[in-house]
């Protein structure tokens, strides 16, 4: 489970290069991503952020 | 678009023809780690978390088919498209995180693995005794293996997650409860309820599945005959759908066996009272009292194959990454003579994970 936590820490990071990679119209040329992709890689990118967020605030401040 | 199906059967056949990496990059997710993080999730909150295996497969699905399809339009691994595109320090410093991560997961799956072995032997053979010949038999066939065989290896031991498809049927949920808890999210405010969500996020959601994905696109092109970064540049709407359906499977495949990890320990681990469980041997262990022999051996069994399918994958996606980044070259299909430098870097994430699995596990305690 401490490996599940520390890949949760640790991925954030990485899906927003990836996010802006895939949309980046030099790299990826036509075949960027399209809207629904590039919302749900945001969407993944926040929802980890802010679970990781809390629980660091969660392991410091308890109750 | 779609040709005219007349019969059903080729339509299977043609989604079969398709799978690939995707498939295994979605049954490598479901690695021990995994199945212990899902274990515990089902035995210590119950019923409370189904939802997480409905609400995380968008999200998953997402991130997956972005990297295949970057990959598939570059030709190149996520590793040297991050490094041509961002600055070389934030890129290193992801490369080293991932690389950390994925030994301390290899140390993870090991132990598991081993600690599956003992228990199927009832406890006549310490897993400490097989945490290193388990390790050495994954090199030597990462060594030795050409691509094909690698690849029709991976394939089959993605069957072992059957297993825990099977075990749900065994051991009879309750039906109405079940579908009321997939559907309606429940969320608790605490810092037990937060971690487990990090972790369930993080176990689904890995870089080393980021990685592995993309290197594996560009391995199956390789194997295709497209030898330079040249002529795999550009990808076809054709080859791009039948990626999409390639992650699909893999993805759904993967959220399926999850749901049914966490359903088995909701169901009976839950119920029984058994709440402290956080490793994926302790739950097959404590399944077999509850559930019966069959159900406890054939989690145990889908350990020991998930875990020989995630090891490689883990340490593999570890050394694609930092080759890439520093622009080198090699891949499993080459042989390890000829391509040192990724062989030794593979063999660094697998000993690094050796020597965290022999640390952690406690030698006095018998499984």
């Amino acid at each position: 489970v401490i490996t599940a936590i520390i890949n949760g820490i640790v991925a954030p990071p990485m899906l927003a290069l990836i996010a802006l990679l895939g949309r980046d119209r030099r790299v990826m040329g036509r075949r960027t991503s399209g809207r629904l992709s590039t919302t749900l890689l945001w969407i993944t990118t926040g929802v980890m952020t802010i679970a990781a967020l809390a629980l660091l605030v969660t392991t410091v401040f308890p109750g | 678009m779609s040709k005219p199906r007349s019969h059903g059967a080729r339509g299977w056949l043609e989604v079969l023809r398709v799978l690939g990496p995707g498939l295994i990059t979605g049954a490598s997710d479901d690695d021990p780690s995994g199945i212990g993080t899902y274990s515990q999730a089902g035995s210590q909150f119950g019923f409370g978390v189904l939802w997480t295996a409905i609400f995380t497969f968008p999200l998953m699905l997402a991130v997956q088919e972005a990297c295949a399809r970057i990959a598939l339009h570059t030709g190149v691994g996520l590793g040297t498209s991050l490094r041509r595109k961002f600055p070389s320090w934030l890129v290193g410093v992801c490369i080293v995180a991932l690389f950390l991560a994925n030994t301390i997961n290899v140390g993870a799956d090991l132990g598991a693995v081993a600690a599956a072995g003992a228990l199927l032997t009832r406890g006549h053979v310490s897993a400490v005794w097989l945490i290193p010949p388990i390790a050495v038999v994954i090199l030597l066939l990462q060594y030795e293996l050409s691509y094909a065989v690698i690849f029709r290896l991976f394939k089959f031991l993605t069957i072992a997650l059957f297993a825990y498809i099977a075990t749900v049927i065994v051991t009879h949920p309750p039906l109405l409860k079940t579908i009321e808890s997939t559907v309606v999210p429940h969320i608790e405010l605490n810092s037990a309820f937060i971690g487990i969500i990090v972790a369930i996020l993080g176990t689904t959601i890995s870089p080393y599945l980021f990685f592995w994905q993309a290197s594996s696109e560009v391995d199956e092109m390789r194997s295709r005959g497209l030898a330079t970064e040249l002529s795999r540049r550009g990808v076809s709407r054709r080859e791009l759908k039948n990626a999409r359906v390639d992650v699909l499977v893999g993805m759904a495949f993967s959220q399926l066996v999850m749901y049914s990890i966490i359903l088995t320990g909701a169901t009976v681990l839950h119920a029984a009272g058994k709440t402290n469980i956080a490793t994926a041997a302790q739950a097959a262990e404590a399944l077999q009292p509850v559930a019966g022999p069959f159900a406890f051996v054939l989690f145990s069994v889908g350990i020991i194959g998930t875990g020989l399918l995630a090891v490689p994958i883990l340490s593999g996606s570890a050394a694609y990454a930092v080759k890439e980044f520093f622009g080198m070259r090699g891949s499993l299909a080459d042989k390890a003579r000829s391509r040192p430098a990724f062989y030794a870097i593979l063999t660094l994430a697998l000993a690094g994970g050796l020597v965290i699995s022999l640390l952690g596990i406690d030698p006095s305690r018998r499984w």
